[in-house]
């Protein structure tokens, strides 16, 4: 404890300078979410599927407008 | 020469066929279909011409086999293909390798997220990644395959359940598309007697091809192929390779293995060792398939498919160290698989370096790649790489190009991003908006109640705790939030269950087991 | 004595155990293995090393099936031949010895045994010592292995007016005075006299018609209290020598939370003392000669740990927080084991030492002591995830840890002299397999020093650093486009800042605006988001799952949950199907009971595809809409418009039908 003066070696331990302390508990986000990338086939049965549906969609339409007297739909 | 037009009769300055043939070769399979109908219409036993339709009707529909992984929910519940009811670690896809989080195969599950299966969310889907979850995770089939289903908007809304169901679809599908093309008939296939076509390979293979790439329909092409391959005196691997592929749609797996080997021993080719590797996949024999490719590996050195899909099965038994080793030698040969790529971006991107996968995700986009999902991820990358000034405008482009589904995941990641800013408006907004799009989404429903938790509404962050580990029991930080809430509350079995809850979906989590370690001061303290 | 080094002739050949300990010595003494530190072994192992820290694997049998608990087992040199059994006996009733690596001899028991111990009942020569099995409240004496005779423990007094309430009992025909026999006995319960277990028993009884069942059973049969031992110890007479003529010490529970020690003669034929203490005991342990002076540690089953020396029953005791599971004595020391896995350590004397603190909850605790070593107390614990291990140095250093294979636990643990073996360590485990370990010759009960043979791998934990310490951290590589990036952010920071600020403005601007749409949608049909709903009043949530694999039938299971805090009457869940006629809904509307705040009630829905019109072809998946409405209450004025809450439901394509 010198007043004043020259500064003393400082002497750094070799072990202990690593403290694990636990801090209180706190509430956790969900991470950020990567979207994994379609591959070229699964865009085409997507589109497929797309298709079959925007097809069949017309299909009943036509159907319908054909058939006045269908059970009521609107 | 008009490249769209169709052909005027009166045009005869080519040979029709040789027109039709470069169409075929310049894949305007289209035009090619419409010459064809009109050359069979003049001679309806054209036999060229028949040849050239069916092998231009398969072009236009075919999907690459060795991705389409047809498998359903009801196949893999109903699945008795399977060996081993109690396999050991890394024998089986249902029981990896590892947990998600031994250190030095890649990010713990507390940086990764976790997708409905027990896996790490992975870079690139292909139709049907396995729905097979892990065993670990002790959930049945049922609730997670539904769960995985059940997300509206997604292709998987419409998705059948069984893989019978789904090339009867496909099959459907593609008859319809042929029908309002009016690019001509389908070939009647019912009438055919396949004895007589096996004496003509020519025919025979192009026939053949047509019933299983566009009919969907493997057993009448088992037929012919059999038939076919009487004739070839077993000599001729092309036969015994559709053989198999027809005994594999079929779900004969046994017999297609048979098939494959046979294939192989006549001439091996690298499709016939990929989908052999395919049949033990089916079988849940990770480690035999793994043989099958190390073999094609040593037999076609350096070839691409080959090591993708050895990576692939890495990945699935969560050996992430060997898979993105080999997808790095993949991206090193053949710098524009997108496969390869976008594993390696998310990889990168959870490992803490999100600018090495802000540089494959923009490789990607130099390919041609532009879906939501991209635009998303290259707006994740910058964001946390820094770049601050075009995070921004991806995450925008990523919005405009989003259909419906995925638009709540992009909106989530805007949320994302405005807590990373600081703004919980913004964030809390953005959550709102995801969960209005699609009411399912857990981990919107988790960081919706956190924000509410920081407003001070505390009933109804644990209405939206409890919601989102309903949603998704994969997930241990609704669980772990709510378990917290509940300690903090006083509630101490209910934060002991939910604690216990979030352990089992993640075991490493060291937050859960310092609560429950509290918890264990405070029940004996009675 | 067995002579190390290959080539070991001996005139007989020797017996299968120790053939494997002297194939264990040949590979010790090989130079591979010298130094110590988990010499890895070649050849097949079905188990970890061979040689892990100071434990030779000796045998192993995994199908011996005898499940026996650390006072089951004891090793005694029953036939004086130098050549030590080892003595098993389990709850089902059998007693085994075994010999070496096989069984020389096995019966049956007449009663399920609490404790076994072998001791010398006098000098004769050669020593031949007896073996006691206690069970009940007899002992069973053998020697020579031939059951000799039996010694029971004498029935306890029962006090006078509870054999008067008895007495009267029995002349009395069936269902009468039963009640004012149960007043009387609750009335000296409350005067607090020890009652008789069967006294016990009818004061459990709440029905009245099965208290008249169960006292007319005890009829006809005479009062009688008899302890019921809970454990046995021997202590040494008056030579503290291996071959010592050593007494009985019998811990009993006499009524209920009341102990009482008994110590009997050599011969087991008299008391020679009675200790009377509050507490059931559990353990006991015994320290001195009988006739000089001794201690006996007593820990109890509801945590007090007493002491008893000479005789008399010490004042003080020590009192623990959690039920004591393990009791060992080494030298001054007492260790008791808890069952918070903690590992309490006092002095004799009753001063607290020190804890140990272990990851999870122990199964057993035993001591080890080997007079040869210059060390030779150590403590052995065994934990409930198949770990065992050696603490040193009273407990404050750990030695030695190895795991058991196959998620196995130990129940019984016991470290004496088997076969020719001093140092030899049975482990019985919860799968019933039988495990022996040696300690071996050039190990000593130290802490790992650099060289030492025990340490295998093992850092004495203690001191000031965390473990963590040595562990690096997991900082990903500074990448070159790491550094790129940086430099792009130098150079344009203002750039990028005023870019990055006008985005977010917009993207701000952006969200609010859809965010105000999507309310103003939420006022028309409030869709289901947990928190809030647009209605205002009424707080609820609706969440839909779908079940059913292929359909044409699916159910819809609605959960409403009433996030508020009144209860919600007169609702009711209306459902349509989208595209219309596309699925039969059963029922279309139904009432729903009384919603209760803070309750989810479930409610299921079944949905049937209908084949389309026509009979073309199924046209796919649509969905199902399920509103919950306010019903109209009779004269109250007009229904609301608005639908409390809404969900849409996405159906699954239905591939049956």
């Amino acid at each position: 404890m010198a007043s004043g003066g020259k500064m003393p070696d400082v002497i750094l331990p070799k072990e202990g300078l690593l403290y694990s302390e636990k801090s209180s508990l706190s509430e956790v986000l969900c991470k950020p979410k990567w979207l994994p990338i379609k591959s070229v086939t699964l865009a085409k049965i997507e589109l497929m599927e797309k298709q079959l549906a925007a097809t069949m969609q017309q299909h009943q339409q036509a159907e319908q407008a054909s058939t006045h007297g269908g059970n009521g739909h609107r | 020469m008009r490249a769209r037009a169709p052909l005027q009769p009166q045009d005869k300055k080519i040979n029709p066929f040789f027109h039709a043939l470069s169409k075929y070769r310049r894949h305007q399979y289209d035009d090619c279909l419409a010459l064809c109908g009109s050359l069979l219409r003049q001679n309806s036993r054209d036999q060229a011409a028949f040849v050239l339709k069916c092998r231009a009707i398969t072009a236009k529909h075919w999907l690459d086999d060795l991705e389409v992984e047809v498998e359903g929910l009801a196949d893999a519940l109903m699945e008795d293909n399977v060996a081993a009811t109690a396999p050991r670690p890394g024998t089986s896809l249902q029981r990896p390798l590892s947990s998600a989080q031994q250190a030095g195969t890649g990010p713990s599950q507390a940086v990764r997220p976790v997708s409905a299966t027990g896996r790490p969310v992975t870079g690139f889907t292909r139709p049907a990644t396995s729905a097979r979850p892990t065993s670990s995770q002790q959930r049945d089939l049922i609730t997670t395959a539904m769960a995985m289903s059940a997300r509206p908007g997604t292709a998987a809304s419409g998705r059948p359940v069984t893989s019978a169901g789904r090339l009867v679809r496909l099959g459907t599908a593609s008859m319809a598309s042929l029908g309002t093309d009016g690019g001509g008939e389908t070939i009647q296939v019912d009438g055919i007697d396949f004895h007589k076509y096996a004496k003509r390979p020519e025919i025979a293979k192009a026939l053949c091809d047509y019933l299983i790439y566009f009919l969907r329909q493997p057993r009448k092409a088992l037929d012919l192929a059999a038939e076919a391959t009487r004739e070839a005196s077993f000599a001729d691997w092309w036969w015994k390779e559709r053989l198999g592929k027809c005994y594999f749609q079929l779900g004969l797996l046994r017999e297609a293995e048979k098939q494959f080997r046979s294939s192989i021993g006549n001439d091996s080719r690298v499709v016939t060792n990929l989908e052999l590797a395919r049949v033990y996949l089916k079988l849940d024999q990770p480690n035999a398939a793994l043989e099958v490719y190390q073999k094609a590996s040593e037999k076609f050195p350096g070839d691409i498919s080959v090591t993708v899909s050895m990576a692939r099965l890495y990945e699935d038994l969560n050996d992430s160290q060997k898979s993105i080793g080999l997808y790095k030698r993949v991206v090193a040969r053949d710098p524009v698989n997108a496969e390869a790529l976008a594993c390696l971006a998310a990889h990168h991107f959870y490992s803490d370096q999100p600018e090495v996968a802000l540089r494959f995700c923009r490789r990607l986009l130099l390919m041609g790649v532009s879906s939501t999902e991209l635009w998303n991820n290259l707006g994740l990358a910058c964001f946390y790489a820094a770049q601050y000034d075009l995070a921004i405008t991806c995450l925008d482009r990523a919005l405009m190009l989003a259909d419906d589904g995925v638009s709540a995941e992009v909106w989530y990641n805007i949320g994302q991003v405005g807590i990373g800013v600081g703004d919980l408006g913004l964030s809390y907004q953005s959550f709102k908006l995801a969960l209005s799009i699609d009411p399912n989404h857990a981990e919107s429903h988790t960081n919706l109640g956190v924000l509410e938790l920081r407003k001070g509404n505390i009933e109804q962050a644990q209405l939206a705790f409890s919601h989102a580990s309903r949603l998704a029991p994969h997930l241990y930080e609704p669980a772990y939030n709510s378990a917290l809430v509940a300690f903090k509350l006083g509630d101490f079995q209910d934060a002991f269950n939910k604690a216990n809850m979030a352990l089992q979906a993640y075991p490493g989590h060291h937050e859960s087991k310092e609560l429950l370690k509290q918890l264990k001061l405070q029940f004996m303290a009675f | 004595m067995i002579s190390v080094g290959s080539g070991a002739t001996a005139p007989d050949p020797l017996p299968p155990l120790e053939e494997a300990i002297a194939k264990e010595r040949d590979d010790a003494a090989s130079p591979a293995a010298a130094g110590g530190g988990g010499g890895e072994r070649s050849g097949t192992q079905d188990y970890q090393q061979r040689k892990s820290g100071p434990w030779l694997h000796a045998w192993h049998d995994p199908v011996a099936g005898m499940v026996c608990f650390s006072q089951h087992m004891c090793v005694a040199d029953l036939h004086g031949d130098g050549d030590h059994r080892l003595v098993l006996v389990d709850r089902k009733k059998r007693i085994r010895i075994y010999r070496g690596t096989s069984i020389q001899w096995e019966q049956r028991l007449l009663e399920p045994p609490v404790a076994v111990q072998c001791f010398y009942h006098d000098t004769a020569t050669p020593p031949i010592p007896t073996l006691v099995v206690a069970a009940g409240h007899q002992l069973f004496i053998y020697r020579h292995l031939q059951p000799y005779m039996k010694f029971a423990l004498p029935p306890l007094p029962i006090d006078e007016r509870e054999k008067d309430t008895w007495n009267r009992l029995e002349g009395l025909p069936e269902g009468e005075g039963v009640e004012e026999a149960f007043n009387q006995l609750m009335k000296l319960r409350e005067a607090g006299v020890q009652l008789s277990r069967r006294s016990m028993d009818l004061l459990a009884v709440d029905d009245v018609a099965q208290r008249a069942k169960t006292a007319e059973e005890h009829k006809g049969v005479p009062l009688v209290q008899l302890p019921a031992i809970s454990c046995m110890e021997t202590l040494r007479q008056n030579i503290d020598q291996p071959t010592g003529v050593s007494v009985v010490v019998v811990a009993a529970e006499a009524f209920s939370h009341k102990g009482i020690i008994f110590i009997l003669n050599p011969h087991v034929d008299k008391i020679l003392r009675k200790v009377e203490l509050d507490g059931t005991p559990a353990f006991v342990h015994c320290l001195g000669l009988y006739d000089v002076e001794y201690r006996l540690t007593v820990a109890t089953r509801d945590g007090t740990v007493h002491t008893i020396k000479n005789g008399a029953l010490l004042g003080s005791a020590v009192e623990l927080e959690t039920p004591c599971c393990g009791l060992v004595r080494l030298d001054k020391f007492i260790f008791v084991g808890c069952m918070d896995s903690v590992i309490h350590v006092y002095h004799f004397k009753g001063k607290k030492s020190h804890s140990i603190h272990l990851p999870c909850p122990l199964t057993t605790l035993t001591g080890l002591s080997l007079p040869r070593l210059r060390v030779q107390r150590a403590l052995l614990v065994t934990l409930n995830d198949g770990q065992v291990r050696l603490y040193g140095n009273n407990g404050k250093d750990l030695l030695h840890s190895f795991s058991l294979l196959n998620d196995d636990i130990v129940t019984g643990a016991l470290f004496g002299q088997y076969g020719r073996e001093e140092g030899a360590l049975v482990l019985s485990c919860k799968s019933g397999a039988i495990l022996v370990k040696i300690l071996s010759r050039t190990s000593t009960l130290e802490p790992a020093r650099s060289g030492s043979s025990l340490s295998d791998g093992e850092e004495a934990t203690g001191g000031p650093v965390p473990a963590e310490q040595d562990v690096p951290l997991n900082i990903p590589k500074k990448t070159r486009l790491y550094v790129e990036q940086m430099d792009r952010e130098r150079q344009s920071a203002v750039h990028m800042h005023r870019t990055f600020q006008r985005d977010l403005c917009r993207l701000r601007l952006k969200t609010a605006r859809a965010y105000v749409s999507n309310l103003v949608d939420m006022g028309q049909s409030p869709t289901s988001v947990p928190s809030t709903s647009g209605a205002g009043e009424a707080h609820l949530s609706l969440t839909a799952d779908v079940i059913g694999l292929t359909g044409p039938h699916f159910d819809v299971q609605l959960r409403i949950h009433n996030a508020g805090s009144h209860a919600l009457s007169n609702v009711c869940v209306m459902c349509v199907s989208s595209p219309p006629g596309l699925y039969a809904l059963t029922p279309a509307m139904a009432p729903l009971p009384l919603l209760l705040p803070q309750h989810t009630s479930v409610h299921t829905i079944r949905a049937q595809e209908q084949p389309p019109e026509g009979g073309g072809a199924p046209t796919g998946a649509g969905q199902v809409r399920c509103f919950v409405v306010r019903m109209a209450v009779e004269g109250r004025g007009h229904q609301a418009a608005r639908p409390l809450t809404t969900v849409y439901v996405q159906m699954p394509i239905s591939e049956g039908g």
